[in-house]
């Protein structure tokens, strides 16, 4: 395994910029995820750094290795494909013997028949290795698309959008699955995927892209919690994020958000919150960042005017005197009904703002 | 009340007419060779009689017998020969050529495929003069080698044409994945891009066997001794060396079409497709 490095790399088809002076270091062993909507240069990426597409500017490394001219079949990398790429004329397990059998790796005969009985038994298909792709089910051939890159030793695995033609309890389960596979034998692993719940539950850190540039870095904690901009922001979250924007009142470390039509409190400190002042902020409120409140002081009066259930949660939409519609996740058990009043206390630590030209965030949780 | 069965018996009608049509289409299309085939077996005194009769009533094989004896087993394994070397290396050189057109950049890669398309359409016959003078030059007149590098010059830009489309048709995945599981781009073309282009190969390869097969004017031209005679050339010769000898005529080119519809039968099933189905998901 080992570490990788995009120094400054550019690519371009032609006028579309497909990626733009990105910058990213990967520690070895981490599970990075390049999150991102469609388009943004996620796949531009794991191309370049297989050695598919050639880089404009800027350098390469995996490892100390500078690779920009390297072949793939010399970068010592595994990859799954979006689309699996099984060999259509091989059995299952002539595909997944397949790269031992490369010249480069020279591994024994023998050995070749244990390792892919031994990975066809990670993976529950060592009861299919004589058939061919096109008898297998969809999650049959993703697997075997697995295990041809497991049977290596590479130095990084590749995974381009792996789960995204499972259904949805087989893509849980194969989060898990890989995330297993990670913990064994703790390879350095990317992966593209536009479904942020994967990147989220998986990685270590998280890369995510918009139009072809890094927007931020950073652990799934801070991705979601720390969004470092507008866009970040807005594309995780299971739902969308209620952007306003308002002047903030600051007073100590406490603060007020004044809107035109009315002043919302913030119940609690925020260290921060000296930050705001002069600015002219975005806030960004998620269902989290609200709660039911009993209490009057500190809290913004609403009406329900949309209950919709979420699984074991329900999502209260509600709409507060000055018109502004927010949304609260709230248990499942609570009972509340349309039309009626409440409550809607701000979380502190959940509260987002950001700068209202450039989009980036403002560091008020300190 | 009577619209069902009038509805049948028209579709029966329409079937009926369809199968007449057919049959008198491929009457007419077989005909030559069906006599021909029936003449073959005829004794010489009977060939010319009138009224003519499609099943001779006194079948011999004598006119067969007549070509073992003169050495015709030679003709056919030169036409073997020169076919085989031509398909061979027509695909092996076409496939390379093909290959570089499909999957990679290279600078007057279009002008290369223009100039392809430009060669099919120049005509047999004016090339015949200078390629005579072209393999006498390098000593290869009246050779099965100069012969058979000779179709395969002529057959490569069909070749390349055809496989290059098949190549393009490929799931290009199916390289890359290959690739950096550690093969070499050569080893890729080997071991994935080929065992998946059999209808392409196939059809190519056909396209040079019946050429090469069926080649009169040229082997005419470029070989005069009797020991590299090609089938054709040797067929021809039946028509004047003993006057109309229309047994050992026909029987000879009925032996020279078997090989041609045995090899069309032996590869049909490769012209049906799917070939790479189940390999990516779409
Ligand atoms: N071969 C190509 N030729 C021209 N443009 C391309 C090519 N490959 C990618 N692009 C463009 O580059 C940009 C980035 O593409 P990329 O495939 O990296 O997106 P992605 O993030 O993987 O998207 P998706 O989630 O849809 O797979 C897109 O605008 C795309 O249209
Ligand atoms: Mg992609």
């Amino acid at each position: 395994m080992s570490s990788v490095h995009f120094e400054n790399v550019s690519k371009h088809f032609g006028n579309v910029v497909a990626l733009a002076d990105l910058d990213l270091h990967v520690e070895s062993g981490e599970f990075v995820s390049l999150l991102g909507p469609s388009g943004s240069g996620k796949s531009t990426t794991l191309n370049l750094l297989a050695g598919l597409l050639d880089a404009d500017e800027g350098a390469i490394r995996i490892g100390e290795r500078v690779v920009n001219h390297v072949s793939p079949d010399k970068r010592d990398i595994a990859m799954v494909f979006q689309s699996y790429a099984l060999y259509p004329h091989m059995t299952v397990f002539e595909n997944i013997a397949f790269p031992l059998k490369a010249r480069r790796s020279r591994v024994p005969k023998k050995e070749i028949e244990e390792r892919v009985t031994a990975v066809g038994e990670i993976l529950g298909v060592e009861a299919l290795l004589h058939r061919y792709p096109k008898e297998l089910s969809g999650g049959q051939q993703q697997r075997v698309a697995l295990g041809r890159a497991m049977v290596r030793d590479p130095k990084v695995f590749l995974l381009d959008e792996p789960l995204s033609n499972l259904d949805a309890r087989l893509r849980i389960r194969m989060r898990r699955d890989l995330k297993a596979l990670h913990d064994r034998i703790a390879s350095t692993i990317i992966y593209v995927t536009h479904d942020q719940a994967e990147a989220l539950s998986m990685s270590t850190r998280i890369a995510v892209f918009d139009r072809g540039r890094l927007q931020q870095f950073g652990t799934p904690f801070e991705i979601y919690n720390r969004p470092a901009n507008t866009f970040v922001a807005n594309f995780v979250g299971e739902r969308e994020i209620v952007f306003f924007e308002a002047t903030a009142r600051v007073d100590g470390d406490s603060l007020a958000i004044e809107t035109e039509a009315e002043t919302l409190p913030v119940a609690g400190k925020l260290p921060g919150a000296q930050r705001l002042t002069g600015h002219r902020a975005t806030f960004g409120l998620r269902a989290e960042s609200l709660r039911l409140a009993d209490e009057t002081e500190g809290t913004i009066p609403a009406v329900v005017s949309e209950v919709e259930p979420a699984g074991p949660d329900i999502i209260v939409f509600a709409t507060t005197a000055g018109g502004l519609d927010l949304s609260c996740r709230v248990d499942g058990g609570t009972a509340i009904a349309r039309g009626s009043p409440v409550r809607l206390a701000i979380v502190p630590d959940r509260l987002l703002a950001f700068d209202r030209e450039t989009g980036a965030a403002i560091a008020v949780h300190g | 009340m009577s619209g069902a069965p009038s509805w049948r018996a028209r579709r029966r009608t329409r079937l009926v007419t369809g199968a007449v049509v057919n049959t008198a289409i491929i009457l007419f299309a077989l005909f030559p060779i069906l006599w021909g085939l029936s003449t073959s077996f005829k004794p010489a005194d009977e060939i010319l009689r009138f009224p003519p009769e499609l099943i001779p009533s006194n079948p011999t094989l004598e006119n067969y017998a007549l070509l073992f004896r003169t050495g015709i087993e030679r003709f056919v394994l030169n036409s073997t020969i020169v076919s085989v070397a031509a398909v061979v290396g027509s695909l092996a050189i076409g496939s390379l050529a093909a290959y570089a057109m499909a999957r990679l950049a290279f600078r007057g890669r279009t002008t290369l495929m223009f100039a392809v398309v430009a060669l099919m359409s120049i005509p047999l016959p004016s090339l015949l003069v200078p390629t005579f003078t072209f393999l006498a030059n390098l000593g290869l007149i009246n050779s099965r080698t100069g012969l058979a590098l000779l179709y395969t010059a002529y057959q490569l830009p069909i070749v390349v044409w055809i496989l290059y489309g098949y190549f393009l048709s490929l799931p290009i995945e199916l390289e890359n994945a290959a690739r950096i599981d550690g093969y070499s781009r050569l080893e890729t073309l080997w071991k994935i891009v080929l065992p998946l282009s059999g209808p392409g190969l196939v059809a190519s390869g056909l396209f040079v066997l019946t050429f090469a097969w069926n080649d009169f004017v040229v082997a005419v031209v470029m070989i005069s001794s009797e020991d590299y005679k090609t089938l054709p050339v040797a067929i021809y010769g039946y028509l004047g060396f003993y006057g109309r000898e229309w047994g050992p005529l026909t029987a000879s080119a009925i032996l020279s079409i078997i090989p041609v519809i045995a090899v069309f039968v032996v590869f049909q099933r490769f012209f049906l497709g799917g070939m790479t189905s189940g390999g990516v998901k779409s």
